[in-house]
């Protein structure tokens, strides 16, 4: 029997999760367990940072485990002189969800892609605004 | 006539026949953990060691004894829902039981008491079928 969905790799995930937020529009920096953008340069915003912040595991068979794979997606946003900062970070937060809802299973790699909440820093002022994605990927692995 | 261990040994046998089983093991619940089972050993049926009574006494220190065993039987589904395999290894069980109804003669009669519905998770799912089984006991023989 073949899996029909859900047995993956960390790796292939996380690889997933940046090429689906890469193909948001407008998106000019992606990168890897980051977490601030100081010494980023004003054109690489917006960007988003994948952080793998937790792996829980129950072993179902002895070749067989589940994964909860705890991922933060931290966003940073710039808007220009003219532009609402709150209401592009909006936007940006709705595509970049949208984005990775829109194939749950990670291409065929996790059983789900779960957002659990989404927190914006309310302190953010004009030029600069940050948001974190927090979400839960379940996959199962031989390992 | 017949005895306990017998009838637990032709039961394993017989379960051991059906084609969508891979692995038949004889435990006692309290020490199974299917966790020590890789996938390539589901579908699996685990026989819990049984109640065991007395059903009839009869003359000559003859009796019909029973045994009530449950049967857990775990197996693999990736899919959306389990249903299909669930039935698919009830049938299977329940057929290969009533056409060797006397576990190789040993028994009077095997006999399905219950089927239990789905449990566990996707994609490693269990469920309990309950048995019984009546022999014949000859204690002068014991």
């Amino acid at each position: 029997m073949s899996p029909y969905y859900g047995l993956g790799t960390k790796e292939n995930i996380l690889a997933n999760l940046k090429t689906v937020v890469d193909t948001v529009e407008g998106i000019k920096f992606v990168d890897y367990q980051r977490i601030r953008a100081a010494g980023a340069s004003v054109d690489k915003y917006p960007g988003a940072y994948i952080n793998d912040i937790s792996t829980d595991k129950e072993r179902l068979l002895k070749d067989l485990i589940r994964n909860m794979l705890g991922i933060q997606l931290i966003l940073w946003i710039w808007a220009a002189k003219d532009e609402d900062l709150i209401t592009k970070q909006n936007a940006f937060i709705e595509d970049v969800k949208d984005k990775v809802v829109a194939d749950p299973t990670r291409n065929s790699q996790a059983y789900d892609t779960i957002i659990e909440n989404i927190t914006t820093d309310s302190g953010s002022r004009h030029p600069q605004a940050m948001a974190v994605i927090n979400m839960m990927i379940i996959f199962y692995s031989e390992e | 006539m017949g005895n306990r261990g017998d009838v637990l040994a032709a039961l394993k046998t017989v379960l051991e026949e059906i084609s969508e089983v891979e692995t038949v093991v004889r435990v006692l619940l309290s020490d199974f953990d299917v966790t020590q089972y890789a996938m390539a050993d589901l579908p699996l049926i685990a026989i819990s060691e049984p109640a065991e009574g007395t059903f009839e006494e009869m003359i000559g220190q003859k009796s019909v004894m029973e045994l009530a065993t449950k049967l857990s039987i775990y197996f693999l589904h990736w899919g959306i829902s389990p249903d299909v395999t669930y039935k698919a290894l009830i049938k299977a069980i329940r057929d290969k039981l009533g056409a060797n109804f006397t576990l190789s003669e040993t028994a009077v009669e095997c006999r399905v008491a219950g089927v239990s519905i789905i449990l566990g998770t996707m994609p490693v799912y269990n469920f309990a079928i309950e048995l019984e089984m009546k022999y014949h006991l000859d204690e002068t023989n014991v």
